[in-house]
């Protein structure tokens, strides 16, 4: 017993030392062993991921420019008009806590163009978006103890809120479906071509599970395959997607820049330049990442000692 | 010593092994005789616990085989066995050393000590100006010794090696088959080798005739006749 238990120990920590440099090393050769079809299913899935990739840069870059010339119009302020049916007293208080400067509104002089839904009883004015966007959500019902729904606001003179309300309108309708469908595609012909790339390497198996391997370490080695394949589909999704957001852009140069020059007339001109990040392109990354592990679970059952012999018996 | 005892091995309904009995002794050069789909790589699999039997048991050191779990079983083949295959299968994408070091790799062995063993085995075996070389850089006979060393680079006390001097010419053949003796005589490795090379009868102590599923061992004062007539037939 005590033999077998420090037999066992000894296993533990001989599985433990296996170096990551000789994973990699060793996950690495799958790609030159099976160089055409990493090659096809890299580019295949790049292609595939770079679409919703794409779609982010433009609709992030389009938002940035929007905002510059918004921001300019509006010497970087927003104007929030805004009524609370029980009383002035919450309205001064989340103010206070924005940092929003609050003025007496006039009709005649701020309802120029929107039609206003409810009759605010004063102006909040900030010079910081996300502090303006804070008092805009009404988050902190809680805190100030009030009814979110009899606390009207509207954004007047600027639009920035909406602007931010409009892509975000835009990115939940174009990029949620686009992501699903991209990385649903992707997780499953990654999947098929590792369940392919499995079968093909029987012999390799057996090989490997002689020389000592743990069928843990040949799990291991295919699945740092996968990431690897994934990190590439990263790599070369984000430059295409650079690339085609460059297109787009130089496409649009000049419809964009008319539409903003005569949108905010009094703005400086900037370039169209339709490349941005926001919190989009981590998300798809991060997701992408997450279907590598999705795809190799679709096929781990190749890795069972009972099919390698069936296939090897079939060879 | 490396017992099979009414071993049965079938695939499906497929008999390939019909209730075996035999003792493969310690140091033994024991040679599986028999035609291609005779049952020579089942049984070496078996011995190496790489497939389970349908029934009967596999005893080797006293250990019974077919019991281990899935750790035990690694363990035996990291710390028993050495499996040399068929046409010198090394990993294409690794160099003659990266292939002699894997089994090191798979168990934990430091990466010095691993090099240090790799290369007085290489330098023993005479490879060293190979070690660099992808596997289809060398020739058939340099390959088949990279496997030999793979195969003994943990230090087995068996070598399960299936038909190793299929495709080599005869020179390249009488090496690896002088290498795996040298094996047997100077380490006391037994060494279990399926074949139908003629060449390797000369250096069997054992001769297990496999024919229908049915194993025989051809008896000590019968193995110069079986010599004999193996060479001249081939099979």
């Amino acid at each position: 017993m005590k033999f077998r238990a420090r037999r066992s120990l000894l296993f533990v920590i001989q599985e433990k030392t296996m170096g990551v440099r000789e994973l990699v090393k060793l996950s690495h050769t799958n790609i030159s062993a099976h160089r055409s079809k990493t090659i096809s299913v890299i580019l295949t899935i790049s292609i595939i991921i770079c679409i919703p990739i794409t779609i982010a840069f433009v609709n992030a870059g389009s938002q940035n420019v929007t905002i510059k010339y918004s921001d300019d119009e509006n010497n970087d302020q927003i104007y929030l008009a805004c009524l609370y049916e029980d009383g002035q007293d919450v309205v001064i208080k989340r103010a206070d806590k924005y940092r929003g400067k609050i003025v007496s509104y006039k009709k005649e002089r701020y309802e120029t163009n929107k039609h206003l839904n409810f009759e605010p009883s004063s102006l909040v004015i900030f010079d910081n978006f996300d502090e303006a966007i804070g008092f805009y959500l009404k988050n902190d019902e809680d805190e100030f103890k009030y009814n979110p729904k009899k606390f009207h606001i509207a954004e007047i003179i600027s639009d920035r809120i909406g602007i931010y309300e409009e892509y975000k309108k835009r990115d939940a309708e174009l990029i949620r479906p686009v992501i699903i469908i991209s990385l649903i595609t992707s997780s499953l012909i990654a999947a098929f071509t590792l369940a392919h790339i499995i079968s093909q390497d029987s012999k390799l198996f057996t090989l490997y599970k002689t020389l000592g391997a743990t069928n843990g370490q040949i799990v291991l080695i295919y699945f740092l395959y996968i990431l690897e394949l994934y990190a590439c589909i990263i790599i070369i999704s984000t430059a295409l997607s650079v690339l085609l957001s460059l297109m787009i852009s130089a496409i649009e140069w000049n419809n964009m820049s008319s539409m903003l020059s005569n949108a905010y007339p009094n703005s400086d001109k900037y370039p169209p330049i339709l490349i941005g990040v926001n919190y989009w392109y981590p998300t798809i990354v991060g997701l992408t990442l997450l279907s590598a592990p999705v795809s190799f679970l679709l096929c781990i059952d190749q890795f069972s000692s009972k099919k390698i012999a069936l296939r090897l018996k079939g060879e | 010593m490396i017992r099979l005892i009414n071993l049965t091995k079938k695939y499906g309904d497929k008999l390939i092994i019909n209730k075996a009995n035999i003792s493969i002794s310690d140091a033994s050069f024991a040679v599986l005789w028999g035609k291609s789909g005779s049952g020579k790589t089942t049984v070496l699999n078996l011995i190496g616990g790489l497939e389970k039997p349908t029934e009967g048991e596999i005893v080797v050191n006293k250990k019974n085989i077919d019991k281990l779990s899935e750790k035990e079983l690694v363990q035996y083949r990291r710390e028993s066995v050495g499996i040399i295959f068929q046409d010198a299968y090394l990993q294409p994408q690794l160099s003659i050393s990266d292939n002699i070091m894997l089994p090191g790799i798979f168990s934990g062995l430091p990466r010095e000590k691993r090099i240090k063993r790799m290369s007085i085995l290489a330098e023993k075996f005479g490879i060293t100006s190979e070690l660099n070389s992808l596997p289809k850089e060398v020739s058939g006979g340099q390959a088949e010794r990279a496997c030999i060393i793979r195969a003994i680079f943990l230090g087995p006390n068996i070598i399960l090696a299936d038909e190793p001097t299929n495709n080599l010419d005869d020179s390249n053949s009488k090496i690896v088959l002088d290498t795996l003796d040298i094996l047997r005589k100077q380490m006391g490795i037994t060494i279990v080798m399926s074949t139908h090379d003629k060449n390797a009868i000369r250096y069997a102590t054992q001769i297990f005739n496999i024919s229908e599923g049915v194993i025989n061992e051809i008896p000590s004062e019968k193995i110069a006749t079986f010599r004999n007539s193996g060479e001249n037939n081939g099979s």
